[in-house]
């Protein structure tokens, strides 16, 4: 009899200070939390056998995440209520799972498929205002490209395709602006809302030291 | 204290964004947990980073342990990474527990472990880090008791001063006692020192500002109160105490990222070099039903992809195949795995190693320690070349294709024909492994030898021998790199150079505590580390503290003269340790006493403990 699987896409945030794990500890921490639960995982037939699972694109360290998803495999059908209790009850605090669902399971992975991602920036500044943050990242998005350099490779985004909208920027109740990207992520992988906004700050106003990145998170991550 | 506490979580975690690998110091693990509102509050500590401590088995059984106890608390601590500590310092944020991110030097008791010589200056390190005065005497009631445990306390005169209290022996029981006396004291706010003399009245508990040299260069106790010596604590029926089933399961790749069960404590095969073989005794052994349920309730509490049956030799458990067996049916199917960590040198062995590894043949490891039968008899580590020829031929004919060899030189004894013997005995165990292989494959065939420089511990038959000079270390290395060794073996040296620091200090008295704290202040840290290691700093040390790093290493005792451990009671006779020293001069073995009848060692009889199989026999 062939088996039949499932695969399960769980849909999880990565919050405070868990914000600074790296992609491979979160897929681990994943993956012993899937075995906490004692869902019923699908391994793989190789050599070093193995949880079947595809995680999401990876956040930066330090990013928080508040709509991430990690597919698994299962071997046999459990009612999603029910898997959604076992995983809540297995999780460490701070990685905390907000629902999960079944998908085809021939269906492309979540790295093709969620491309595109909403990002929330916290930014202190009181050299600059709402209006000069808006128009520099306007500015250096209707430059076209930026070009970053690390260690000896170069790599180019086109910003024109990398970032879907205007940015909108608001000012918050404590005094903070907050700056809402909407960024796509393509096959060279995504632009870092880190890199965009300081190379927009940096390159149109002489003050660089005079804003702090509070914080960074992931608001959404949405499919084609 | 909890304005304190939320100041000192928001100082560190705008530091995190720029050290490496910051969840090390984020808490959050699954498993870990404290109570804020507790009492009495315990930090433990590891004095290396959370990858080297956090894996350490004593702190999460007395993590586990003391949690339980009523209004206790106890929380982790690690020493920072180089990075951080510069961030910590540049700041001014104290050493932190991770679980309530609380300065250590809030806490009730502060119990560092410490797992080896070359951790002493990162003792020290983390004192300073907590903002605590290095030296016991200049602490009194204000700072947390500051305790020590682990290997290190066999010769605690190195670090004595450093400690108010040293517990020598296993911690299960006496931890809860030495928590008792204290929170008892603190609720009659007595002195410190009226603390230190109940705390000597435990047994098992050396407080080294209670003991002082005698004319003959003897440790004695000050006082008629404070016992002469201090005898070790071993757990009698250690089946009996549970293992710890819920550890924190770590976010950061750590060494040996797995659940653990210590199956069996103690060894009693004799090696005349191993302190672990001696101060551990006797042999105590898990039921293979305590075992089985207590892997099965801690891969369901952690979520682990394997489980690690450890001990000082796993494969001599009576019950050893049944307990593999049963646990490579119960997780069938699951891409769970079992790993054992060392192999017994014969066919059982390799057996055994087969049985737990499936497809996953990574490498096996053997040690022969020693290249000639005449100085295996000597250490009394008793194996012969031929045992070790059928388990290479057994492991490469059962598909194993690496495997590598330790190797000790510079053991007492030694010719240069046992140096030579090294490298032949490697060629002989690389030929059986290509005869093992079929001969398209014996370009797959790897094997290693690791060699260290020989380190003479306290409490062993070669307590008394000093380490060999060091321009022999270094002729010795030549010679075997010039004795005609197999080019296909890859030859690797544990550094010399960070032996002979260890052997400086494993055999040292008091005299070592300026020299570690010298080293310390010319910026020794992280000594176990090879990129950190700077054995100039040492040589420096000594000479400003009047010592000298050959004197201290190199040094013979005499066997009529006091060793500075004489006052900790191992349990184990001087007078046994004595005749296994002449013994290894005329290459006699001993047996092993789990199987072979007692050799009157001393334990046993003077402490009221037994060897306890849980099967019917070994071997």
């Amino acid at each position: 009899m062939a088996e039949s699987f499932f695969r399960l896409r769980i849909n999880f945030q990565k919050q405070g200070v868990l914000r600074f794990l790296s992609h491979l500890e979160l897929v681990r921490a994943m993956e012993r939390t899937i075995r906490r639960a004692q869902l019923p995982y699908a391994i793989s037939c190789g050599f070093n056998a193995h949880m079947r699972h595809a995680p999401g694109p990876a956040l930066p360290v330090g990013t928080v995440g508040l709509d991430e998803y990690f597919d698994v495999v299962l071997t046999e059908f459990i009612k999603p209520a029910e898997v959604l209790v076992r995983l809540q009850e297995s999780s460490a605090r701070g990685l905390d799972v907000i629902g999960v669902s079944y998908v085809d399971p021939k269906a492309k992975g979540l790295q093709a498929t969620h491309t595109h991602e909403t990002y929330e920036v916290l930014l202190e500044t009181e050299a600059l205002s709402r209006e000069e943050v808006a128009q520099a990242l306007v500015a250096l998005i209707k430059s076209g490209t930026l070009t970053v350099k690390r260690k000896n490779k170069q790599k180019t985004y086109d910003l024109t395709q990398a970032v879907e909208a205007i940015p909108e920027v608001r000012e918050t109740e404590e005094g903070f602006l907050s700056i809402e990207l909407h960024l796509q992520s393509s096959a060279q992988g995504s632009i870092r809302p880190e890199l965009l906004l300081t190379t927009a700050l940096t390159t149109t106003s002489d003050r660089t030291s005079s804003f702090i990145l509070r914080s960074i998170t992931r608001t959404k991550l949405l499919e084609d | 204290m909890q304005g304190d506490l939320r100041s000192i979580r928001e100082r560190i975690e705008p530091l995190l964004g720029s050290i490496e690998r910051p969840s090390r110091y984020i808490n959050h693990e699954y498993n870990s947990h404290s109570d804020e509102a507790a009492v009495y509050r315990v930090a433990l500590l590891y004095p290396d980073t959370y990858e080297i401590g956090q894996p350490n088995q004593a702190i999460a059984i007395l993590y586990s342990l003391i949690n339980k106890l009523e209004g206790c608390a106890a929380e982790r601590a690690y020493l920072p990474w180089v990075d951080m500590i510069a961030a910590l310092r540049e700041n001014d944020i104290p050493l932190f527990s991770l679980e309530s991110t609380a300065p250590l030097a809030s806490f009730d008791l502060l119990g560092i472990t410490l797992p080896h010589e070359l951790a002493c200056t990162n003792v020290l390190e983390a004192l300073d880090l907590a903002g605590l005065p290095l030296r016991a005497a200049e602490r009194d009631s204000r700072h947390p008791l500051v305790i020590a445990g682990g290997p290190g306390a066999f010769n605690p005169e190195p670090l004595a001063p450093f400690f108010d209290a040293i517990v020598v022996g296993e911690g299960e029981e006496v931890m809860a006692e030495l928590i008792a006396v204290h929170r008892n004291c603190l609720a009659r706010k007595t002195s410190r020192e009226v603390l230190l003399a109940q705390l000597a009245r435990i047994e098992g508990v050396y407080v080294p500002s209670l003991y002082e040299l005698d004319s003959s260069g003897r440790l004695v106790a000050k006082n008629a109160d404070v016992p002469a010596r201090i005898r070790r604590r071993i757990i009698k029926d250690f089946d009996a105490y549970p293992v710890v089933v819920e550890p924190v399961v770590p976010f950061a790749e750590i060494a040996h990222d797995r659940f653990t069960v210590e199956i069996l404590r103690g060894c009693t095969r004799g090696c005349r070099f191993c302190q672990a073989g001696m101060i551990y005794r006797p042999v105590r052994e898990r039921k293979a039903d305590t075992i089985i349920n207590a892997v099965a309730q801690g891969m369901a509490n952690t979520g682990y992809e394997e489980v690690s049956l450890t001990s000082l030799s796993t494969t001599d458990h009576s019950q050893i195949e049944e307990i593999l067996r049963r646990l490579n049916h119960m997780f069938s199917g699951t891409g769970i795995s079992v790993s054992i960590p060392s192999q017994r040198l014969d066919g059982f062995g390799v057996a055994m190693a087969q049985l737990v590894a499936g497809e996953r043949k990574a490498g096996l490891t053997f040690a022969p320690e020693a290249g000639t039968q005449r100085l295996r008899d000597s250490i009394n580590k008793n194996v012969s070349e031929n045992d070790l020829f059928k388990a290479v031929t057994s492991a490469f004919d059962a598909g194993w294709r690496r495997c590598k060899l330790y190797f000790m030189i510079g053991l007492p004894g030694e010719t240069d024909e046992d140096v030579r013997g090294i490298a032949e005995l490697a060629n002989r165990a690389y030929a059986a492994a290509k005869d093992a292989v079929p001969e398209k494959q014996r370009g797959n065939v790897r094997m290693g030898i690791s060699v260290a420089v020989f380190v003479p511990k306290a409490h062993t038959p070669f307590q008394w021998a000093g380490q060999i000079a060091r321009e022999e270390i270094e002729r010795r290395i030549q010679l075997l790199r010039n004795s005609g060794l197999h080019r296909g073996i890859d030859l690797s040296w544990h550094d010399p150079s960070s032996s002979r620091i260890e052997a400086a200090l494993s055999r040292s008295g008091r005299e070592a505590a300026a020299l570690i704290e010298t080293a310390w202040r010319l910026g020794a840290n992280f000594d176990a580390w090879t990129e950190r290691f700077k054995p100039e700093l040492w040589e420096e040390a000594a000479e400003k503290c009047g010592l000298s790093i050959r004197g201290l290493a190199e040094r013979d005792y005499d066997l009529a003269e006091p060793l500075p451990w004489d006052h900790i009671d191992s349990g184990i006779d001087k007078d046994f340790l004595a005749a296994e020293l002449l013994a290894s001069t005329t290459e006699q073995t001993s047996l092993d006493c789990s199987f072979d009848g007692c050799l009157d060692c001393g334990v046993c009889s003077d402490f009221d403990v037994s060897i306890v199989l849980a099967g019917e026999s070994r071997g």
